[in-house]
């Protein structure tokens, strides 16, 4: 017991092996518990906010223009221009069901006739006007798919159809049997003085981007820019020197991206990724160009609403809507989503409340359409400071992929322009091949 | 000693107390921060009730912070999953400073960023998963595509790199490998990554991009080749992601889940595919699409029972859905019961008049018993209703052939070529008439078509040549 000098062998194990380390468990614990730091929630941006969406339907009044209805419409396509230059906008038409190229004149103000120029250009998708010759008329440059679903061949075609000034057109193939043809822009650049083309070829599993130099006398020379599938528009602007006209270029299929084409000024180009999605399933539907935030920059806007899957009927995804690329320059560009929109497709950017700020509207081509909620037609208004806000401008007609915009009568403000592409089901009475809304207030 | 007994006993104590009070704080705190990660719940309209019901059950969860952070966690997939990305992200990000060393949090986060346009926070977020799991290859394979698409090529020849030293032929690291050097113009390096690739994944990664590279390089057959298997392939399928899969679990949506479902039969994965359409008729029993795609599937692994309740679902859940009454009577015909199939496809009819496909398989029906004339006036409806498509122009182009009118079949098959420019039954068939008939110009045109046609089987193709050549004595191109 001599070494007993403070404490009983047991109590001293317990001191020892205990109660020492019971203390400096607790301790720890506490020291633990004061110092963790109280969890912070990390510094990530959120994800788009859920925007309030308001119900405009009274401000523009709907007007169908051209043809009657038969069967199911496919309008691919509609744009606004004045093609005879009379000083009354038209609108050009690709009815991809009957193979043909139409034009729906505005004989007088607010009267229209519809007037085929084409009728046997295999599923026509876009049409564009330019003077490819210099003779001061309005030629018609086609893309044609050959087939609208699925089919890799090589059934497109490049098709322009010449004016001769009387709105009487000769078709000129200036390339065929090419990966299916979804888009055809006119520029010159190479400096040469001719107007080359800037040609987007979805195909399927194969596609293609290109340019084709004119070499003058309806010759044409193809320099490959892109071999992927998927590319549903090209357009054509200087986007990075005001010397050059550069392409852009939106690739759909797996891809998810957009490619700006930087001209070097004669022609030759260099491809860089200016934006892309990770989710193959991402369905990236359309771009226009437009200076947006009024810097003199052309702006990329873009919708992502492409509907066909997997899956007997297509339909919306929680990532479909609208986004402008904002180009900072030098072939850099900053994404902003604009709003949430099921099935969007055709972005445009107009300024539809005359407020001095371009507003977006989109429209939707595969919205579930069993829900009589599912919107067809969006305005974006845009604040002023880029702030968007959604307004429906229709429910009906539903499965719309393609909108223009234009002043069709002279007052200086636009109207809007839609075309109906009847895919799929619901087909029910909700149906207009072509229409024009105008404002019904321009105040 | 006493003393220093008790002393030591109050400051036990005193440590237990604070300790305790501490980490009460801390639970306290962090219930505060799962609390202030709720999103204002959204409007579930459309939605099984069972939705809200269980979102509702891990708010007050979250609030009372019972389980840790299992009801956030919750309430985090059952948003992402029924596509509220906004509510899902807000969840997300209070789960990653909960539960820093989950690698989940930030990956499910990274996948919403990537969908709302922000790549840069995405990549962010899959690097800060990556540190937490760096053996899940979909996050690398993912941070090599952000990359890529960033235009920071270098950074994502490094990743991709990186899981082929994990997995030495993972297609999509081959891909991305492919792509960049197709970027740079490295044309024989990207046939070899590419070639590795389709032969790793049964042609569907990197098969299409391979075809061109092949017409790049000359390689016209071996294009040729890939090009005729089929009109359109469209055999890409995503990165398997069981992370991003488990999702579907917490899925209320029946759109969703049958996309999934057809994504995953896609990828060759038929059990999963059944999964996820056993989970889209539990949440939404009538179903159309889930019931249709259900009855394609169970059809084609030869459970014909449930195929055939599948399709009757269908008809009585949907019954202007046309496809649900073909696939009925179709069924009904293939088990030996042409009565049946016959009332099915009447009945259909009745619900569905302007259906194309309900009059071609009437047509089909009539054409099959030799009824010409009702065949030839149910193929022109057909032909009425979906003039697109070159099939029935061909069918009418065979029973004018049958009935001796040729003139008419050539019209007709002349016809189909307007709705496929390039349609291989009717190129070789007009091709054998101009040969039999002796029209030698007409022929050279149609072989001429055939040749460029890679969808025309060689050995029909070489038939016609020699059919050519006996017919002209000459070789036709």
């Amino acid at each position: 017991m001599a070494s007993s000098d403070h404490f009983p062998v047991s109590v001293r194990r317990r001191a020892l092996g205990g109660g020492p380390a019971l203390f400096s468990a607790i301790l720890l614990l506490a020291i633990q518990a004061g110092c963790t730091k109280t969890p912070e929630l990390p510094a990530l941006p959120p994800i788009e906010a859920r925007q309030d969406v308001i119900e405009d339907l009274n401000r523009l009044v709907p007007q169908p223009v051209g043809a009657p209805i038969e069967g199911h419409p496919w309008i691919a396509h509609v744009n606004v221009v004045d093609l005879d230059q009379d000083g009354l906008p038209d609108i050009l038409v690709c009815d991809a069901q009957h193979n043909q190229v139409t034009w729906i004149r505005q004989v007088t103000r607010g009267h229209f006739e519809e007037i085929p120029l084409a009728t046997d250009i295999p599923a026509p998708v876009h049409v564009e006007a330019a003077d490819m010759t210099g003779s001061g008329h309005l030629d018609l440059l086609v893309a044609s798919m050959g087939e609208i679903f699925p089919n890799n061949d090589k059934i497109g075609s490049v098709i322009v159809l010449e004016n001769d000034g009387h709105q009487h057109f000769t078709k000129h193939v200036l390339a065929d049997h090419i990966a299916r043809v979804t888009d055809v822009r006119a520029a010159d650049f190479n400096g040469d003085g001719r107007m080359d083309l800037a040609v987007g070829q979805f195909g399927y599993d194969q596609g293609e981007i290109r340019w084709m130099e004119n070499l003058g006398g309806w010759k044409f020379e193809s320099h490959v820019l892109l071999s992927l599938s998927g590319t549903i528009n090209v357009c054509v602007a200087p986007m990075i020197d005001a010397r050059h006209t550069d392409i852009v270029a939106v690739v759909s299929q797996q891809w998810q991206e957009i490619h700006l084409f930087a001209n070097d000024g004669s022609g030759h180009f260099t491809d860089k990724v200016v934006w892309g999605s990770t989710n193959p399933g991402y369905a990236s539907s359309g771009i226009s160009l437009c200076d947006l935030n009024r810097d003199g920059r052309p702006d990329i806007l873009y919708t992502n609403g492409d509907g066909f899957g997997p899956t007997v009927e297509p339909g919306p995804q929680p990532w479909h809507g609208v986004q402008w690329l904002e180009n900072r320059g030098e072939g850099n560009f900053i994404f902003h989503r604009i709003g949430y929109l099921p099935g969007a497709y055709s972005p445009i950017g107009v300024d539809l409340d005359h407020d001095g700020a371009t507003d977006v509207v989109a429209v939707s081509g595969f919205n579930n359409w069993n829900d009589p909620g599912a919107v067809s037609l969006v305005w974006f208004r845009n604040d002023g400071q880029l702030g968007f806000t959604p307004h429906v401008l229709a429910y009906s007609p539903t499965h719309l992929i393609t909108v223009a915009a234009g002043d069709l009568d002279g007052s200086g403000w636009p109207a809007l322009v839609t075309g109906q592409f009847y895919a799929y089901l619901p087909f029910d009475n909700r149906m207009s091949r072509v229409a024009v809304w105008h404002p019904s207030s321009k105040r | 000693m006493k003393r220093t007994t008790l002393a030591l006993g109050g400051a036990l104590i005193a440590a237990a107390v604070v300790t305790v009070a501490l980490h009460w704080r801390r639970a306290n705190e962090r219930t505060q921060v799962a609390t202030a990660s709720l999103p204002a719940p959204p409007e579930f309209r459309g939605f099984p009730s069972e939705l809200e019901a269980r979102v509702r059950q891990c708010e007050a969860d979250v609030r009372a912070g019972r389980n840790g952070t299992g009801p956030l966690g919750e309430l985090a997939r059952l948003y992402q999953a029924n596509g509220f990305f906004p509510e899902a992200a807000k969840c997300a990000r209070g789960l990653i400073a909960l539960e820093p060393a989950n690698p989940h949090w930030p990956y499910q986060l990274a996948a919403m960023s990537a969908d709302a346009g922000r790549l840069e926070d995405a990549l962010r977020l899959w690097q800060r998963a990556a540190i937490l799991a760096p053996s899940y290859l979909p996050i690398q394979l993912r941070i090599g595509d952000a990359l890529f698409k960033l235009d920071r090529r270098d950074e994502a020849a490094a990743t991709y790199t990186r899981v082929l030293a994990a997995e030495a032929d993972n297609p999509y690291a081959l891909l991305g490998l492919a792509r960049i050097d197709l970027a740079a113009g490295r044309w024989p390096e990207a046939r070899q990554r590419l070639e590795a690739a389709a032969a790793h994944s049964g042609g569907a990664i990197g098969g299409d991009l391979l075809v061109s590279v092949y017409e790049h390089l000359g390689d016209t057959d071996q294009a040729a080749q890939l090009r005729g298997k089929a009109k359109s392939s469209g055999a890409y399928f995503e990165i398997p992601d069981p992370w991003a899969a488990e999702l579907y679990a917490y899925c209320y949506d029946d759109h969703r889940l049958t996309i999934q479902s057809g994504l995953a039969l896609q990828a060759g994965d038929t059990q999963r595919a059944l999964q996820l359409l056993e989970r889209a008729l539990l949440v939404a029993p009538d179903s159309m699409q889930a019931n249709f795609q259900l009855g394609l599937l169970e059809r084609q692994l030869g459970d014909n029972a449930r195929a055939r309740q599948c399709f009757e679902a269908c008809t009585r859940n949907a019954p202007e859905f046309s496809e649900g009454w073909v696939n009925l009577a179709e069924m009904l015909r293939t088990q030996g019961d042409p009565v049946a199939a016959e009332r099915v496809l009447g009945e259909g009819l009745l619900h569905c008049p302007e259906s194309p496909a309900l009059h071609l398989l009437r047509a089909q029906r009539l054409a099959a018993a030799q009824e010409w004339d009702g065949a030839v006036a149910e193929y022109q409806k057909v032909i009425q209703l979906r003039p697109e498509e070159a099939g029935p122009f061909l069918a009418l182009a065979k029973i004018y052939f049958t009935l001796g009118r040729t003139d008419r079949a050539v019209e007709y098959l002349r016809r189909s070529l307007a709705s496929e420019p390039e349609f291989p039954p009717a190129l070789a068939t007009l091709a054998l008439y101009s040969i039999e008939t002796g029209d030698e110009t007409g022929a050279r045109n149609w072989m001429q078509h055939v040749r460029e046609q890679v969808r025309i089987p060689r050995e029909q193709r070489q038939a016609l040549v020699g059919r050519y050549r006996e017919r002209f004595g000459r070789e036709p191109w």
